[in-house]
């Protein structure tokens, strides 16, 4: 811990928007008040997510195609609707980092992060001995961070007077609100049949 | 900016000493360090790694000088750890090993265009292609197993793209033998670069090995074997390109003179201003160990070292994107193909009949790096963006 609190290094930097003079990148933690900044950063961390949201909803389809479904459990249809909602989420966020003068390609530090906590997750759901419940785990914690992860931006957003784009985000959040009731729902009804108990929804 | 190693003496053995916080420094930046800074570090794990290698063996034949090598290599493994270390903690393996092909890539690109043997600079290139399709099978994985883009570790410097298809580069142990330099003759800038590649291609075949294991997809898995295999015969390539009639502490005094260079190369031309100062360091410390072999070269072979080594090294490797001599490169030696210790061209001279049947065997039940990669074609921000384009325009138009 000695190296760590000695130490004034950080993940890295969130490359500054096109147009802005002087340095190229900027110290996060020196960026306070540079607001495009951290909003960059978290549609960095966004965009990051959506594309892992995407394959992971492909290892849940691959599980499905394999060892099938359960009474009241995941669709190939709804999977992959929910697969296609990621996707366009993604391209969203693309498309908003570019509008403001971001590249959509950097990775920000909060994407680097997110991209580091989602390795366990796909550990799990690339695993050949993992089962469709299992990997369904691994999707709620998905969905439950995606669903905060829009709230806080559609938040920042608004805050820093980006209501269109805030309205945009809530509208997004909407709909990753039903990922996450069918994602639970699913859960629930698996485990429930493997106990031999009904949960409440 | 050549070093004249005859001159610099650098620090002795007895004041090489580390603690362990010097051992474990902060790594560098994945996100802020341009892409050259993690191949730096890459070639000087490669170049430690095989020092810390060769004086092991070296030490099983030859009783009277294993303290010495005890020695040397002591501070060799405290290097090679140092410079592990300096791995971010949030680059993942396959990360790694994508950095790793770069460096193969661009660091043989340049030994290969500045290699004055031209039968050696066509064994370099002819591994440079079957790196850069290693390159392209592991960014199809890094971006269908998570979603992530190859070139965030690129940083746009080498090119993504198919090289001499990995299904192909299945050989038998004999076709990975080609004709080695003659000591009395070759120039030292061959010597150093034999060693350099040799070096590089182990540390290649080790990511390969060792990446495997940590992904849970078994199509991963065995595209990590798969490429292994390859990085073996490369290794064997590389080693036999080198004169087998060196003698032992010929070999060592090759390998101090390697470090010395690479690390040389390394300090003028590092950006991290904290890891160049590393490297000036470790310039220093090489070129103690030069110097303690090059003694033991004189008193136990009564020879110079210098009739080895140049007195002045050659200039240092510049660390900079080969984008266009690759792209020529595969236009016109995508089919070189083994035969005997030669590389010919398969339109001319056909195919390896033993290397086809140990291609076929291996292959019978498929291939991994053609399953991995089916019909990917890199794009910046991953293939995954084309089909977010067309679910974005779908959703909108249900919303309208």
């Amino acid at each position: 811990m000695r190296l760590l609190s000695e130490s004034d290094e950080h993940v890295g930097t969130v490359p500054a928007p096109v147009g802005v003079k002087g340095a190229v990148k900027v110290a996060v933690h020196a960026l306070r008040g540079e607001r495009e900044s951290v909003l960059l950063d978290r549609l960095g961390e966004r965009a990051s997510f959506e594309r892992s949201g995407a394959r992971l909803y492909e290892a849940a389809l691959l599980k499905l195609d394999v060892l099938g479904s359960w009474p009241g459990g995941p669709g190939r249809a709804r999977l992959e609707g929910i697969r296609r909602e990621e996707l366009a989420h993604y391209d969203l966020v693309r498309e908003c980092i570019e509008s403001l003068g971001g590249d959509s390609t950097a990775v920000t530090p909060a994407a680097d992060v997110t991209t580091v906590a989602t390795r366990g997750l796909f550990q799990v759901a690339w695993d050949p001995r993992t089962d469709l419940q299992q990997v369904l785990q691994v999707l709620l914690i998905a969905e439950l961070t995606d669903n905060a992860g829009w709230e806080l931006l559609a938040a920042l957003a608004r805050e820093l007077g980006h209501r269109q784009l805030a309205e945009r985000f809530e509208v997004t959040h909407r709909t990753e609100a039903h990922h996450l009731a069918d994602v639970r729902g699913w859960l629930e009804r698996g485990v429930g049949l493997e106990a031999g108990v009904e949960l409440r929804e | 900016m050549s070093l004249d190693i005859r001159r610099e003496r650098g620090t002795p053995l007895e004041r090489q000493a580390l603690d362990w916080k010097d051992l474990v420094r902060v790594p560098y930046s994945k996100l802020d360090d341009e892409a050259f800074t993690r191949v730096r570090v890459l070639l000087l794990t490669a170049v430690e790694a095989e020092a810390v290698r060769f004086q092991h063996a070296a030490a099983r034949m030859d009783r009277d000088l294993q303290g010495e090598l005890a020695r040397v290599r002591r501070i060799e493994h405290f290097q090679h750890t140092q410079l592990v270390c300096l791995t971010p903690p949030d680059q993942s393996a396959l990360e790694t090993a994508l950095g790793v092909e770069q460096l193969l890539l661009e660091v043989t690109a340049e030994l290969a265009r500045r290699e004055p043997d031209p039968g050696l600079a066509k064994v370099q290139r002819f591994g440079l292609l079957e790196h850069l399709d290693h390159l392209f099978r592991y960014a199809a994985l890094h971006d269908r197993l998570e979603g992530q883009d190859a070139n965030d570790i690129l940083q746009s410097e080498t090119d993504i793209t198919p090289g001499r298809p990995t299904p192909a580069q299945h050989r038998h142990p004999l076709d990975d033998l080609r004709h080695p330099y003659d000591r009395r003759t070759a120039a030292p800038a061959s010597r150093l670069h034999a060693y350099t590649l040799l070096s590089m291609e182990h540390l290649s075949l080790d990511s390969s090995v060792a990446l495997g294991p940590q992904l849970a997809d078994p199509v991963a898995r065995q595209l990590c074997a798969e490429l292994a295999a390859v990085e073996e015969q490369h290794v064997t390539q590389a080693e036999s390109v080198i004169d087998a009639d060196e003698t032992w502490l010929e070999k060592w005094l090759l390998h101090e003179g390697m470090e010395v260079w690479c690390a040389h190369s390394c300090a003028v031309s590092e950006s991290n201003p904290r890891l160049r100062a590393l490297w000036e360091r470790r310039v220093e410390e090489e070129l103690g160990h030069l110097h303690f072999v090059a003694d033991l070269f004189q008193r136990h072979e009564n020879r110079d070292a210098f009739e080895v080594l140049p007195e002045t090294l050659p200039a240092p490797l510049r660390f900079e994107e080969h984008r266009s001599y690759l792209r020529k490169v595969l236009q016109e030696e995508h089919d070189l193909r083994p035969h005997g210790e030669d590389l010919r061209s398969l339109s001319q001279s056909g195919d390896s009949a033993r290397s086809i049947a140990v291609r076929e065997r291996l292959n019978q039940q498929g291939s991994p790096s053609d399953a991995v990669a089916a019909g990917y074609r890199w794009r910046p921000g991953t293939e995954l963006l084309t089909s977010a384009q067309s679910a974005r325009a779908a959703m909108e138009g249900r919303l309208q």
